[in-house]
């Protein structure tokens, strides 16, 4: 079989991680695959731990959370938030509008 | 009338003119409140500052007001105005860089929301869309009237100026405005 691979500056590397501060019980760790294309650095792999207890549930509300308390510096579309517009496609395990969709139960998800 | 103005505009511009310079002073303003906000390094996220002007304007200037709401929003509003002084930029990059633009916008929404308490509590009366528990009534005598609002940081000058009387020609006759009543 063919081994298709990546070239160099595409590889993924390991990002930041991001610690819980709320000391909240009910934690999910979500990965959020980052490029920042106005420096020379590799696409990344952000983790972010994030309290589910004070979250609504679907994927644009976690990524909402984040930028608004933990990391304010992740960009991505939205527009109308509620299924209509499309702005917030993205790949949540495969392509999917992040305000129609539920964020999946396993503990890692990639973004 | 279009044909006039046209013509009026053909014998002021001639071909090729260019704009008028705009003074160094104006473009430097911009700059300036460019660079002071992408370099802003406080310690209050603009989320947290952005919600608590959005709580206070749907709790204190919400759809129907009260004199107390009102009074107590435009102190309210003025404590998360000076919020403005420690707010953070995280993000230093030009491309696509939300935060910047989110920082940019609650700029321009603080001072729209105090310039709005402001005039809202000035109108003692209730009309079209300001809807005042306290004045149930539109009061023509003393409101009939735009409000002109100076923004000048937290500090508002609230002005009124009367409303047009008449019509443009003599064809329509002038139709004072009434009441509703359903």
């Amino acid at each position: 079989m063919v081994q298709i691979n990546l070239p160099k500056n595409s590889e993924v590397t390991k990002g930041k991680y991001y610690q819980d501060k709320t000391g909240s019980k009910n934690l999910r760790k979500i990965n959020v695959y980052r490029w920042d294309p106005s420096t020379e650095e590799n696409p990344r792999l952000d983790t972010y731990e994030v309290d589910m207890d004070n979250c609504p549930s679907k994927v644009l509300d976690i990524l909402n959370k984040i930028k608004n308390e933990i990391d304010p510096t992740l960009a991505y579309r939205r527009s109308c938030a509620h299924g209509v517009c499309g702005s917030c496609a993205m790949n949540i395990g495969r392509q999917k509008w992040s305000c129609m969709h539920l964020h999946p139960m396993q503990k890692l998800m990639v973004i | 009338l279009e044909e006039q103005a046209a013509k009026r505009a053909a014998e002021l511009v001639k071909p090729g003119t260019p704009h008028e310079e705009i003074s160094e002073n104006e473009t430097q303003k911009c700059i300036d409140r460019f660079d002071k906000i992408r370099n802003a390094d406080g310690d209050t996220g603009t989320a947290e500052l952005r919600l608590a002007m959005q709580k206070t304007m749907q709790s204190k200037c919400a759809v129907f007001r009260t004199e107390k709401t009102l009074k107590e929003g435009v102190e309210e509003i003025r404590k998360t105005y000076d919020g403005l002084d420690s707010i953070s930029v995280k993000d230093k990059s030009l491309v696509f860089n939300t935060d910047l633009v989110e920082t940019l916008e609650f700029d321009n929404l603080i001072r729209q929301a105090v310039v709005t308490v402001d005039s809202a509590h000035n109108r003692k009366e209730s009309r079209g869309a300001h809807a005042r528990e306290d004045y149930p009534k539109r009061d023509d005598v003393k409101f009939m009237q735009h409000t002109l609002a100076w923004c000048d940081g937290k500090n508002t000058k609230i002005s009124y100026r009367e409303v047009h009387k008449s019509t443009l020609t003599n064809e329509v006759q002038y139709f004072p405005p009434q009441e509703r009543v359903y």
